[in-house]
């Protein structure tokens, strides 16, 4: 029992690890780059412990306060990997809703060939205009 | 081959930057923390007619996601409508 307990322990543990290591980045980039998959990875491993201990604890173990213990720390281990998993892979990505644009405002930009492309030199044709990221 | 669809169909491209990020606020599509060190544009498509006015446009609300063919072919439809 003490041993899953300490498996389940060592699972949340490495979940939060896992989390934490996201925060220095957090506020400035908050997307998922190649350097932050090893911290998925991670808190996947954290929460499979987590799970391992308690699955194990409670069909082996007798006490009843060990075994809603590791219920309980498998609850805050899913609730963390899962959480972080989805802020990195899903909310991250969001963008405020966009704003309207009726008409084509003023603009004044040189093209590849060191035209100017302005709102006016484009009229007369349909156009479509792409705001591309490079990064995306 | 592309060269000679593009000028037979009177398609032509222009590739601009926008370093000071003038017509990228002028369209508001400024996205603020897209890059730690600098703002970029968020990513965004006008359909633009050719009086000027804006037929349709596609600023997905999360930056995975792309255009699909049928969001292009609909902006197309709306633009020469």
């Amino acid at each position: 029992m003490a041993f899953h307990l300490l498996v389940a322990l060592a699972g949340t543990t490495l979940v939060l690890a896992g989390a934490m290591s996201f925060m220095p980045n957090a506020p400035q980039l908050p997307v998922l780059s190649a350097g932050d998959f090893p911290n998925i990875v991670i808190m996947a491993l954290g929460a499979g412990w987590a799970l391992l201990g308690a699955v194990q604890g409670i069909r082996t173990g007798k006490s009843r306060l060990a075994k809603a213990l590791l219920v309980l720390n498998l609850l805050l281990a899913a609730i963390g990997a899962g959480g972080m998993t989805w802020w990195v892979l899903d909310y991250s990505y969001r963008l405020p809703p966009p704003v309207q644009v009726q008409s084509v405002p003023d603009f004044e930009l040189t093209d590849q060939q060191g035209n100017a492309i302005n709102a006016l030199s484009m009229r007369g044709k349909p156009y479509v205009l792409i705001f591309s990221r490079g990064v995306w | 081959m592309l060269r000679e669809y593009a000028s037979s169909r009177g398609i032509t491209l222009h590739l601009c930057a926008d370093p000071d990020l003038t017509v990228i606020d002028a369209f508001g599509v400024r996205h603020q923390d897209g890059r730690p060190d600098r703002p970029i544009a968020r990513p965004a498509v006008f359909f633009v007619r050719a009086d000027g006015t804006v037929a349709h446009s596609r600023q997905p609300e999360n930056y995975r996601l792309h255009l699909k063919t049928q969001d292009v072919l609909d902006g197309f439809a709306m633009t020469l409508k």
